[in-house]
């Protein structure tokens, strides 16, 4: 048994296949390769320093080149190492933030639970209305911690690359005015007016539904989210050679210059966001970016602090349609 | 009638609260970010004062700092109501002055208003 356990332990290219790991990104392996070829470069080294004692500039090529390949495993080592800190960082990084972001629509649950208690024990109509009140908190409640459940399982998806795409014919004009619908009441609550302006007769794109909607919701959630005191949005989509451009611009609080370049990075919300709007995963564009461009597409943006920005994404053409 | 002071962003757990403080007998103030809730403190003087960290344009524990430092709301207590419950938090917190701290999701209202009682030596 103990010789199983101990072949186990050693079965270290296993494990790395299990964490997903490349052979040259395995530190177990690094270290054993290391470790051989240094023995493997001191007898060689002997030996050729012992044929050619003559010509010491050889001997001293040879000591340098092999030198030189240590410092590349070495290298590779250190590599590796890191990037297991990193991800170990990340994950620890993950669960706080994640905790933080689950356990406040929890709390309202409690809350408004221990609120229903407290009025069922009473006969009075008056409470009637908080009545309703509180089960539409827990509905809305509910179905925003199912959302973003989902967005952080869909975050793990792409980068465990285990998300498996259905791509079908798509048409982008009718699942965004699916998911318009859903807005509706959001819209009006934020004293927002949509427009949505789609070019005539667009032919389908391939993609994903659900997660074509996943990408038009988010964008839409942020544009709306980000723009405070009320304005419009105004929604397009118009043919760009194979691909069809979405677009949604905001009057929103817009990007500042010196953070623009992390807007798609994971858990990242500009400083002016955090400090108007604390509720938001972090997570949303880099959720949107990450889908598009695994199905063929791109993302990008225009903002100006204080005036609004653009979002945009591009989805190919579905195939049989890129002739109409 | 003893006056609590509520800052908190999220709507509906202040309307939760506000209701059950009522009920209690006592009178609810409310803010929804750091800024205003600072603002209310020194303006109306409140017996007690829940406070959340995740906060628009102010973060609780900026506001526990400032109220501390302000000789006019110094000495009210203030009860920390958070979700975040990294030791470091806790620590902060209470090194700023706050006479408790409390993760949200582990209270109900009941028990925060034994909390509050407590801290209003009730």
């Amino acid at each position: 048994m103990n010789f199983h356990l101990l072949l186990k332990e050693l079965n270290f290219l296993h494990e790395c296949r299990k964490l997903r790991w490349g052979i040259w990104q395995c530190p177990p392996f690094l270290v054993i390769a290391n470790g051989c070829i240094t023995i493997a470069a001191m007898i060689g080294t002997y030996l050729l320093a012992s044929r050619f004692v003559e010509e010491p500039e050889i001997a001293a090529l040879i000591v340098m080149g092999v030198a030189a390949f240590l410092i590349i495993i070495g290298s590779l080592m250190v590599k590796g190492f890191n990037e297991i800190a990193e991800a170990h960082r990340i994950k620890s990084e993950f669960i706080t933030i994640v905790s933080h972001q689950l356990r406040s629509p929890l709390s309202i649950f409690k809350w408004t639970v221990d609120l229903l208690n407290r009025i069922s024990k009473k006969e009075e109509l008056s409470q009637r209305h908080e009545w309703e009140n509180s089960i539409t908190t827990l509905h809305n409640t509910a179905e925003n911690m199912i959302r973003l459940v989902n967005l952080l399982i869909e975050v793990s998806r792409i980068e465990s690359a285990t998300a498996i795409f259905r791509k079908k014919a798509l048409s982008l004009p009718a699942e965004t005015e699916k998911i318009l619908r859903d807005f509706q009441s959001y819209a009006r609550a934020f004293r927002i007016t949509v427009a949505f302006r789609p070019d005539a007769s667009l032919p389908s794109v391939e993609g994903d539904e659900e997660r074509v909607a996943i990408v038009i919701h988010n964008l839409i959630d942020n544009a709306i989210r980000y723009t405070a005191g009320g304005g419009q949005i105004v929604i397009r989509i118009a043919r760009k050679g194979s691909f069809l451009a979405w677009s949604i611009t905001d009057q929103g609080m817009g990007i500042p210059e010196d953070q623009k370049a992390f807007i798609f990075q994971k858990f990242f919300r500009a400083g002016n966001v955090v400090d108007k709007q604390t509720r938001g995963s972090g997570i949303g564009l880099y959720t949107v970016k990450a889908i598009t461009e695994a199905m063929g597409g791109a993302v990008g943006f225009e903002s100006q602090e204080g005036k609004g920005s653009m979002f945009w994404f591009t989805l190919p053409i579905a195939r049989d349609q890129s002739n109409q | 009638m003893k006056k609590i002071l509520f800052i908190e962003d999220e709507q509906a757990l202040q309307r939760a609260a506000t209701q059950v403080l009522h009920e209690e007998g006592f009178e609810v103030l409310s803010a929804i970010d750091g800024e205003s809730g600072v603002r209310i403190a020194e303006s109306e003087h409140p017996d007690l004062i829940l406070l959340d960290l995740i906060l628009p344009k102010k973060h609780g524990l900026e506001v526990v700092k400032e109220l501390k430092q302000n000789p006019a709301t110094a000495r009210i207590p203030v009860i920390v109501l958070s979700n975040l419950s990294e030791d470091t938090d806790v620590e902060k917190a209470v090194e700023l002055g706050a006479v408790t701290y409390l993760v949200k999701t582990n209270y109900g209202l009941s028990e925060v208003v034994e909390k509050v009682k407590q801290a209003l030596g009730e």
